[in-house]
């Protein structure tokens, strides 16, 4: 017990108030951890599937690169690629999930129309055309998954944070002032039973002093 | 890049004694089978290595690493060959007209390739690896466009060197200043190309020339049909018809304001909105194809979907063809499968030219795109062999002749 603790009555109360208000603080926060988990699962779901799509969208992408790479040439795809730079546009802003920050990303789709996209309809073959198609639909995946990955680990740390929380509360606050309790009521009860015992002493010795007085008379 | 035909020329002996000593040298199917059947790169680069590609290889791999470096060979030897066969044909004048005509369009891809890197503001050193001097316009004449500062720059220079393709590129200029899209440019560009290509060969044909000119005239008329139907396809799976007929019948009213005498009737201003859409269609096509004129391009773009559009053309010698690929089609919903099937279709037509009239300049042309397809081919087993592609995908793309 690193804490001094006077063993006095008022330390007694203060200490059970203590004990009733982590108690209900532990409370409180198993309730938040419940909640955290659920909207946890629900966000979960939506990032197992954004990180199936993104899977098939990146293994799709890369089998029409390896194909365009093979069959065009890195040459011609770089060259294409020269007419198609762009930018990426994405607009954050920010709101609260159990007092939890996390981010909404609005953001507009990269995907463009082969007219859009620089070069002409003439120029570049279908293949290196289904190239710069496949990898805007996966900057569109990877955009959508980041906004939903960074929600979920926000939410994570927070429930792993307040876990910790009641964890401490249960196991060390709460167990703590109980023993500090049941230390000042043992040294309460100790010191009325000297009490009791010293009262015992006075009056038999009052009473011998009495039986000696009389006994002198 | 002037070509004025005088007369036909017919002597084609030497050279096609010299370019049936270099057909010897490219690689039959069997040779690609066995580069197939190898487990990995290092096979195939070792095999390269018994070949004539041996020296541009390791030139290229001394540059860059890996498969960049092996691809590097192959484009070096590509540029080498053809700068060859233009040293070849050099003394006859038909000849060398008809093969430069026929390797403009590296040219182009240069062209392309300069303007897409001064509008994105790439690098001179990024610009230099992406080309392909196998045209006419050689090394020091690329590398002075590279130095240019802008777009406006890289035209002037062209256009004070009066190199044809200026033209198209200061057509071109103005609306790329206002949209800053280079997809206009490079469509006019594309179209002077094939177009200048025709009207050369057509001057040729109307002067009486050779069976050789109406060899070409014959070649480009085929492609520009293949750039065409591929353009029509491409507009009709995204169905950007409908979105350019908007985009028309939307700026119609202001246009045709200006013309008031039309403005006056209804019946006059349909008229007139219905010649822009059409126009606005039209300007995605290439005169000249041998099959399929302007108007029918239009009503074919016009469909709503790709295998009408297949459907619609089944008269033409394409028709089976497409059909071929439509299976491939509807299990991928990519086009590009069909594509591939109409450039193996052109490879397949051209190298078979081997077998034709051995004194014209049949041979040069046959031997022109079968170099190129070999090249196409070793650069798909590498890339496929480099990424663990299954063998029958890469036995798929391949154009085995």
């Amino acid at each position: 017990m690193a804490e001094e603790v006077h063993p006095t009555r008022t330390e007694l109360l203060a200490r059970k108030n203590q004990i009733a208000l982590a108690e209900q603080g532990r409370d409180l926060l198993s309730q938040k951890r419940d909640a955290l988990l659920i909207e946890f699962m629900s966000i979960m779901d939506e990032v197992l599937e954004s990180s199936r799509r993104l899977e098939e969208a990146s293994k799709e992408s890369a089998f029409s690169l390896a194909v365009a790479k093979a069959v065009d040439g890195s040459v011609t795809l770089k060259s294409a690629s020269l007419a198609t730079r762009g930018e990426v546009s994405v607009d954050i802003s920010g709101s609260y999930i159990m007092g939890v920050p996390v981010p909404n990303v609005q953001k507009k789709s990269v995907k463009r129309s082969t007219l859009a996209r620089g070069y002409s309809l003439t120029g570049v073959s279908s293949r290196v055309n289904e190239v710069a198609e496949k990898f805007e639909h996966e900057i569109d995946t990877v955009i959508e998954i980041a906004a939903v990955e960074t929600k979920l680990r926000r939410l994570g740390d927070e429930i792993q944070k307040t876990r910790r929380r009641v964890n401490a509360l249960d196991y060390v606050v709460v167990p703590a002032l109980k023993e500090q309790v049941k230390y000042i009521q043992m040294a309460l009860e100790e010191r009325a039973r000297e009490d009791l015992f010293r009262l015992k002493k006075v009056k038999q010795s009052i009473e011998a002093k009495k039986k000696a007085i009389q006994a002198g008379n | 890049m002037r070509i004025a035909i005088e007369k036909p020329q017919v002597d084609y002996g030497y050279i096609n004694a010299r370019i049936r000593a270099m057909k010897s040298g490219l690689f039959s199917r069997a040779f690609f089978e066995n580069l197939l059947a190898m487990s990995d790169v290092e096979e195939v680069v070792a095999a390269l290595g018994k070949s004539e590609y041996r020296e541009d290889v390791e030139k290229g791999t001394v540059k860059y690493p890996g498969i960049l470096g092996i691809e590097e060979g192959l484009k070096d030897h590509l540029t080498t060959t053809f700068n060859k066969v233009l040293k070849i044909v050099g003394g006859n004048e038909e000849a060398s007209k008809m093969i430069n005509l026929l390797l403009g369009r590296w040219d182009l891809h240069n062209l392309r390739t300069i303007i897409r890197g001064k509008h994105a503001e790439a690098s001179e050193d990024e610009l230099k690896r992406q080309l392909i001097p196998a045209g006419q316009l050689d090394e020091v004449t690329l590398s002075e466009l590279i130095k240019q500062p802008s777009v406006k720059a890289s035209i002037d220079l062209l256009a004070n060197w009066r190199i044809p393709y200026a033209k198209p590129l200061k057509d071109g200029y103005r609306r790329y200043l206002e949209t800053k899209n280079l997809a206009d440019l490079e469509l006019s560009l594309d179209k002077f190309y094939y177009e200048f290509a025709m009207a050369e060969t057509e001057r040729g044909l109307f002067r009486g020339a050779s069976l050789n000119i109406r060899l070409v005239h014959e070649f480009f008329s085929r492609e520009i049909d293949f750039v065409n139907i591929m353009t029509a396809m491409r507009l009709v799976k995204e169905h950007l018809a409908d979105k350019l007929l908007q985009n028309v019948v939307e700026e119609g009213p202001r246009k045709i304001s200006a013309v008031k005498r039309f403005s006056q009737s209804p019946r006059g201003k349909e008229a007139l909105a219905e010649g822009m859409r059409e126009q606005g269609l039209a300007r995605y096509f290439i005169k000249g194809g041998c099959e399929l004129g302007i108007e029918r391009l239009v009503e074919l773009a016009k469909l709503s979907e790709v295998e009408d559009l297949v459907e619609a053309i089944r008269d033409t010698s394409y028709g089976q063809t497409l059909g071929e690929g439509l299976k491939r089609f509807f299990e991928t919903g990519s086009i590009s499968v069909m594509e591939r099937l109409m450039e193996e279709r052109i490879v397949k037509k051209t190298v078979a030219l081997f077998k034709g009239d051995p004194l014209s300049l049949s041979l040069l042309v046959a031997y022109v795109w079968a170099k190129f397809n070999e090249v196409v081919n070793l650069r798909i087993i590498l890339q496929g062999k480099a990424v663990g592609m299954p063998d029958d995908r890469i036995k798929e793309a391949l154009v085995l002749v």
